[in-house]
């Protein structure tokens, strides 16, 4: 499990992660969304042992992982741009990280070489940005790690690898019980592989959700009214966001569909109905909520 | 329990981190072998059958009458003088190439964020790291070292030819390139642990070796030029002057001759603190410094200081001769301006310029507590003479002085020991009688005035060549040395300033103790050559004579005597020299005077001198005489 207590890491005046507490249970897929520079990364790098608090603390199974390399045995950070050692082959870098990693797998290194179009002895700074990711990939899964943190791990990926990649980490934890955590940008990804998301903004946890209950959590509602109805009466219902066209009314709804509909009808609407919200579009709801939509950034 | 699996854990990752390192360096090593083999061991194979060549030359040539050494002894000095000197220099020029080169290679990792990120996540310690790391690159430095210098004895050994003595043993030349390389490999890590970029590190490299000896030559220059009788005697002590900067002082005992234990020392433990400093600073260092300036702020301070420093005195010691107060417009202009440019060159442009003067300002308060405390005496320092009773014997130098008759400095005037070039001791007259003491006393006591006289507080002036030194042997032990220049003044201060160095250089007992003639036996000299002048045209003449040792006896007693009545090395005004007396001696002297013992010291080992030139200036000098009697005289 991963506990975050009231972590804050300050680079210089500016705090990037600005106490920060939630939990991370095990053997989940944990994403990591939020505006740029909501300290994502940061967490990340916090989380891998990189850096090092400047308050609060972060726990991987009861133990920080900065200066800890038990705790760093089982873990394994694929960042935004994966580093490998200069003029290093994909069998290079297993030899190097074969000797640190205490449960580094041979066999499994081989399979993944046959699945990912790697070439094993090719110089990985020569490949492409998709196939350096993958090299990365290789080497993450190899080393058999309890924890595995990936930054924006599907940019530069293609449509097939991204769902290879997604029915591989499924099944490192559905048979190792691997926890995963992926910040990424790319919600419609994230929305087909996480169980819980985080939403970061401005240093903070904005919530910390289970997917499915967050998305059941919102929800948008259509409804036409003859005549509109004043905005006082919508009090009853949480609303994120309001839109008028004419006699249409769309709203993004915090709440369950059915209440949603129930306190909708109760107003006589000519027309109602209630749809499932994607992740980008809770995404984009709350964090209009905060006041980060783009009418206030061009504002 | 823990801490027994903690430091295993630690001594794994050490290990990894070493082998791999070390295993991607291996070409590095090669190369670096290579190179070596062709500066160092390829050399001594040519050279030694040229050495065999030219001795079997010169012992054909021996047969027409001259005398050369044997083919074993030649061959011993030849090879010793090479390993002293050219294999040493040669082997620190390529390791000195090369740490540098290492240090970026296994360490520049630091300096870019994907990279920490990579490494920082490693389940290894940063200290392991660093080690691992820091054990490699020695390796790469020490093993073609250590190869080489083996080749080197095999070479020696395979001509059966030794070294003369025992510093000059392969091994040990060996060890003091390894030391340095060594040395300067870990100050490149340290600061590339204070730094947030390759550039950053190189610029503070640079600006520590070349900021802190220049800045200390600088200041004591300027010390010694403000506040007269104070000289810290820069000649020879190359070890002070580089003992912060490791890629000067690799070259030390190839500049200054410096090779002492205590300088050994020095850089073994400061080699070892900088180990330390960087393994503590690197478990400090923050990840998220790689590729700012600094991850540390320390060093910019130290050298944005040394570079201030060194550029402002430097500057104003150029402008001095230019005009009155020309030495301290120089230091403002000359600080100010390299402020200016080292603050832009570590912050990339002007941001902070302004606020960085804050810094400026301390160098400024610095440099005016440095020129006040010098220019109002430093503390009576200018004025003390210790009290006649407290002092044993007092040694003079005279240097350059006019009027001086001793022998000069370069005429038999150090002391070497046998098989050696490096100096063991220098003669310094010593004067013990308290009439004697006293008069020196007085003299200084003159001079004093006289500096004083020419104003207070002092301010820096340009320094000429002529220098009165007195030292007083206390009898606690404690030594009290005053050094004056002779500064380009009036007139009246030339001739006054002379006249109180003339009060001590014709002391009889003070004659007696400034040559080398009056410490060596007659069976000391080996020949005598006569330099004479040869018509109008000033062509030299020189013919040369093995004297019997009656002769060898005669000639000594007939120089020492004219040498105290001032027929020796010491011209009346307009008085012609008839001719120089150039005399050589053994190659290795046995100290047997009592007077040459006691100027040794404990160390009474053999010695050996370069010739002494004695010019005759009076024809009525005995050593004339004496030489007449010889038939050597025409």
């Amino acid at each position: 499990m991963i506990e975050v207590k009231d972590l804050v890491k300050n680079f210089g005046a500016k705090a990037a992660l600005d106490h920060m507490s939630f939990q991370i249970e095990d053997r989940s897929v944990f994403g990591l969304v939020g505006s740029n520079g909501a300290g994502k990364s940061t967490f990340l790098r916090s989380a891998a042992g990189i850096y090092r608090p400047d308050g609060g603390e972060i726990l991987i199974d009861g133990a920080a992982p900065f200066e800890n390399s038990e705790v760093k045995g089982n873990v394994c950070f694929i960042s935004d741009y994966p580093y490998f050692l200069p003029q290093a082959t994909l069998q290079d870098m297993a030899a190097f990280l074969s000797g640190l990693y205490p449960r580094w797998d041979c066999a499994k290194f081989k399979k993944l070489n046959k699945i990912f179009p790697v070439g094993a002895k090719t110089k990985i700074s020569g490949m492409s940005k998709g196939m350096q990711r993958q090299a990365a990939l290789i080497c993450a899964f190899s080393a058999c790690p309890g924890y595995i943190f990936m930054d924006e791990i599907f940019d530069g990926l293609d449509p097939v690898m991204r769902q290879l990649l997604k029915r591989l980490i499924s099944d490192e934890v559905s048979e190792r019980g691997v926890t995963v955590i992926i910040a990424s940008h790319n919600l419609r990804e994230l929305e087909d592989l996480c169980d819980h998301v985080g939403l970061f903004h401005q240093g903070g946890v904005l919530f910390e959700k289970d997917l499915d209950e967050l998305r059941l959590g919102v929800c948008r509602a259509q409804a036409v009214f003859k005549p509109m109805p004043p905005r006082e009466e919508f009090a009853p219902l949480d609303i994120l966001k309001w839109e008028t066209k004419g006699s249409l009314l769309n709203l993004v709804v915090r709440g369950s569909g059915e209440e949603t509909m129930r306190k909708l009808e109760s107003l006589h609407p000519v027309f109602s109905e209630v749809l499932p919200l994607t992740l980008e579009e809770v995404f984009i709801s709350e964090m209009e909520a905060v006041g980060y939509d783009i009418d206030n950034i061009l504002a | 329990m823990t801490s027994t699996i903690f430091s295993r854990r630690r001594v794994l990752e050490f290990r990894e981190t070493f082998q791999w390192s070390l295993k991607k360096q291996l070409p590095v090593m090669i190369l670096l072998a290579v190179l070596l083999f062709l500066v160092v061991p390829m050399i001594l194979m040519i050279s030694v059958p040229q050495w065999i060549e030219q001795r079997e030359a010169a012992i054909e040539s021996a047969a027409a009458g001259a005398s050369v050494p044997a083919m074993e002894e030649a061959l011993s000095s030849s090879y010793t003088g090479w390993l002293t000197s050219y294999a040493p220099l040669a082997a620190t020029v390529l390791t000195l190439i090369f740490a540098p080169i290492l240090c970026v290679v296994q360490f520049g990792y630091m300096h870019k964020k994907r990279s920490v990120d990579f490494f920082h996540a490693l389940p290894v310690g940063r200290d392991s790291l660093l080690l691992g790391r820091w054990a490699a690159g020695v390796t790469v430095l020490f093993v073609p070292l250590m190869l080489n210098f083996l080749i080197v004895s095999m070479v020696g050994g395979a001509y059966g030819i030794s070294v003369t003595n025992a510093s000059a043993l392969p091994w040990k030349q060996m060890l003091w390139v390894m030391l340095m390389g060594a040395a300067v490999f870990t100050s490149c890590i340290f600061f590339a642990v204070c730094s947030g970029t390759m550039f950053d590190t190189a610029v503070s490299v640079v600006g520590v070796n070349a900021g802190y000896p220049l800045l200390l030559f600088c200041s004591l220059t300027a010390a010694k030029m403000i506040l007269p009788g104070l000289d810290f005697g820069l000649r020879g002590k190359v070890g002070a002057l580089t003992a912060f900067a490791p890629f000067a002082a690799a070259f030390a005992p190839f500049i200054g001759g410096e090779r002492s234990a205590g300088f050994l020392v020095w850089w073994i433990l400061l080699a070892a603190a900088m180990l330390a400093g960087s393994v503590l600073l690197y478990n400090r260092r923050k990840s998220e410094t790689a590729e700012d300036n600094f991850a540390f702020q320390l060093p910019k301070i130290v050298i944005r200081f040394l570079v201030t420093g060194m550029a402002g005195i430097g500057f104003g010691l150029v402008l001095n001769s230019t005009g009155k107060n020309a030495f301290l417009i120089g230091v403002v202009a000359g600080s100010a301006i390299s402020h200016v440019i080292i603050q832009a060159v570590y912050s990339r442009g002007f941001r902070g310029m302004a606020k960085s003067f804050r810094w400026y300002g301390v160098f400024a308060v610095c440099f005016a507590a440095f020129y006040g405390v010098l220019a109002t005496g430093m503390f009576g320092y200018d004025t003390r003479v210790p009290d006649a009773s407290e002092v044993q014997g007092v040694s003079v130098g005279t240097y350059f002085v006019a009027g001086n008759q001793g022998s000069s400095p370069g005429a038999g005037y150090y002391f070497y020991p046998a098989g050696s070039g490096e100096v063991s001791h220098k003669l310094d007259p010593e004067l013990t009688q308290k009439d004697n003491i006293l008069a020196v006393m007085e003299a200084q006591k003159n001079i004093i005035a006289l500096y004083r006289s020419e104003g207070f507080p002092y301010h820096l002036k340009d320094t000429q060549g002529e220098t009165f030194s007195v030292t007083y042997h206390l009898k606690n032990g404690g030594a009290v040395t005053r050094t004056y220049g002779y500064y380009d003044r009036r007139s009246d201060f030339v001739e006054k300033y002379h006249a109180a160095c003339g009060e001590i250089t014709h002391l009889r007992e003070y004659l007696e103790s400034s040559d080398m003639i009056f410490y060596l036996e007659p069976e000391d000299i080996k020949s005598v050559d006569l330099h004479t002048a040869v018509g109008n045209s000033g062509d030299e003449k020189v013919r040369s004579f093995v004297p019997d040792d009656a002769q060898k006896r005669d000639l000594l007693d007939a120089m020492r005597q004219d040498y105290v009545d001032g027929g020796v090395n010491y011209s009346e005004k307009d008085t012609p020299q008839i001719c120089t007396v150039e005399l050589n001696f053994v190659d290795s002297i046995t100290p047997k005077s009592e007077k040459l013992k006691k100027l040794l010291g404990a160390d009474r080992q053999k010695i050996r001198l370069s010739p002494g030139y004695y010019t005759l200036y009076r024809s009525d000098s005995q050593t004339l005489q004496s030489l007449k009697s010889f038939g050597w005289a025409g």
